[in-house]
């Protein structure tokens, strides 16, 4: 599968799909205008990726600093599939958030509620 | 997002046809039923708290937005502040050339209560008196341009703009307010037993001048340059203790409102001929009003006669004789 590299805009995350290390990152602020047209072909590809590589392990790096409702949405609709995948191989789930974002960490704990067949990690930084 | 959800929107249409053919719902089909309810409601659930959590944010933001424009709008003049937060003045290195009336004024002798006063008398001194003397500039629609000291320059005509005339008849009432209003902050300060009076010189010039936005990229200063500044100044500089001191292009623009009193010529750097200045006298409605008192501003003639103050009768039908026999 073709990598796929995405720089941030204002309303959309930076999105870097590595398929030969099996690395996902989602980072930056997400509030698309049409959510859906932006959002759909990426969780396509992740779908793709999920029925192709049955057994390569894969780490997922969310680094979001805030998303609106339709794309808290597609994030659950992601967790979902993640965690599909995590059923048959060794999925790494990797939540970063600013040490002063309390809200990012609220959602990283409540995310990680749903993760079921996934190492699921929070993880803080700080401005340095 | 109707993708994400088209799995539970098809277990949905499955119910409501057994329901509408009232079939029997099987254990396995009510725990998916179940198992879609409660993701739905954990969905929803998530989102009221980010909804929540978002306002939350964004009513703190705005507060702190808020308090900051507070306190930014203290540093700037109203006009200026207006048109930048309504995107009407850019925030770029950005002039043009403009016909504003300028005003200067200067306290005399401040430098010499400088070293007398101590700094916190000083200070309460210099926050009274320009405190003051901004809520009139204010009151008149002035964009105070800078305090330097005890100086203030104020400008009419930028960024908004009552047309030439009013600008400049604006800008001369206000000083003639401040000159009433110092002499009851000189009241309060001399009550307070500051032995030196306070009083001011101001100066007004209209003409062409570059305004906007000058410095870098990184500091910018919205001011005024040119000519018209430095001639205002000098006609500061120029007038007596509690009097205004316009130019001739200011008194054209004022005389049908404000009688004034014709005055020396000056020479100021940059101008090649000498400039005419006019001394500011009053309101014209308010000085025709008194008894034995009349005052008329026509070109090639400024007549001031005030019976109050004529000393030597004799001497002024003199002088008017002579006035009327040179028009003969």
């Amino acid at each position: 599968m073709d990598n796929l590299e995405i720089s941030a805009t204002e309303t959309t995350p930076e999105i870097k799909f590595d398929f030969d290390s099996h690395y996902f990152l989602f980072g930056g602020e997400s509030y698309p205008e049409h959510s859906d047209e932006f959002y759909r072909p990426i969780l396509e590809l992740i779908q793709k990726y999920s029925q192709n590589e049955l057994e390569s392990s894969a780490t997922f790096v969310f680094r979001l600093t805030y998303f609106n409702s339709s794309s808290a949405r597609v994030l659950m609709k992601l967790f979902e599939l993640i965690d599909e995948m995590g059923e048959n191989r060794e999925i790494k789930i990797e939540w970063h958030y600013h040490e002063e974002d309390d809200t990012m960490e609220e959602f990283g704990e409540d995310f990680s509620d749903d993760i079921e067949n996934a190492n699921f990690k929070l993880i803080s930084y700080s401005d340095d | 997002m109707t993708d994400l959800l088209s799995h539970e929107q098809s277990i949905i249409e499955q119910g409501k046809k057994r329901v509408e053919n009232q079939e029997e719902i099987n254990p396995s089909d009510y725990a998916e039923l179940l198992k879609a309810y409660v993701k739905l409601n954990k969905e929803q659930n998530r989102l009221i708290r980010l909804s929540d959590k978002s306002q939350k944010k964004l009513s703190v933001a705005n507060s702190r937005l808020a308090n900051f424009s507070t306190k930014l709008s203290k540093y700037f003049s109203p006009e200026v502040y207006n048109s930048l937060f309504t995107g009407e003045l850019d925030v770029k290195v950005q002039t043009q050339r403009k016909l504003l009336t300028i005003f200067f004024s200067d306290l005399e002798g401040f430098t010499e209560l400088t070293e007398r006063l101590e700094p916190e008398v000083l200070t309460e001194l210099l926050t009274h008196y320009l405190t003051e003397m901004s809520k009139i500039a204010l009151r008149w629609g002035g964009t105070i341009d800078k305090y330097i000291g005890d100086a203030i320059m104020i400008f009419y005509g930028d960024p908004v703009s009552k047309g030439e005339k009013a600008d400049a008849t604006n800008c001369v009432r206000m000083a003639m307010e401040m000159i009433d209003q110092l002499a009851e902050i000189r009241a309060i300060w001399k009550e307070k037993g500051l032995a030196l009076p306070l009083n001011a010189r101001m100066g007004i010039h209209t003409g062409i001048c570059t305004v906007g936005n000058f410095g870098s990229e990184n500091r910018l200063d919205y001011t005024v340059i040119g000519n018209g500044v430095n001639l205002a100044s000098r006609l500061e500089s120029n007038a007596k203790p509690n009097s205004i001191l316009i130019s001739e292009d200011t008194f054209l623009h004022v005389r049908s409102d404000i009688n004034c009193s014709k005055n020396s010529t000056i020479k100021v750097k940059g101008v090649s001929y000498p400039v005419q200045t006019y001394k500011v006298e009053g309101l014209v409605e308010e000085q025709t009003d008194k008894t034995g008192y009349t005052a008329h501003q026509i070109p090639g003639l400024s007549l001031i006669l005030d019976q109050n103050k004529i000393e030597n009768r004799a001497l002024v039908r003199k002088k008017i004789k002579e006035a009327l026999d040179l028009l003969d």
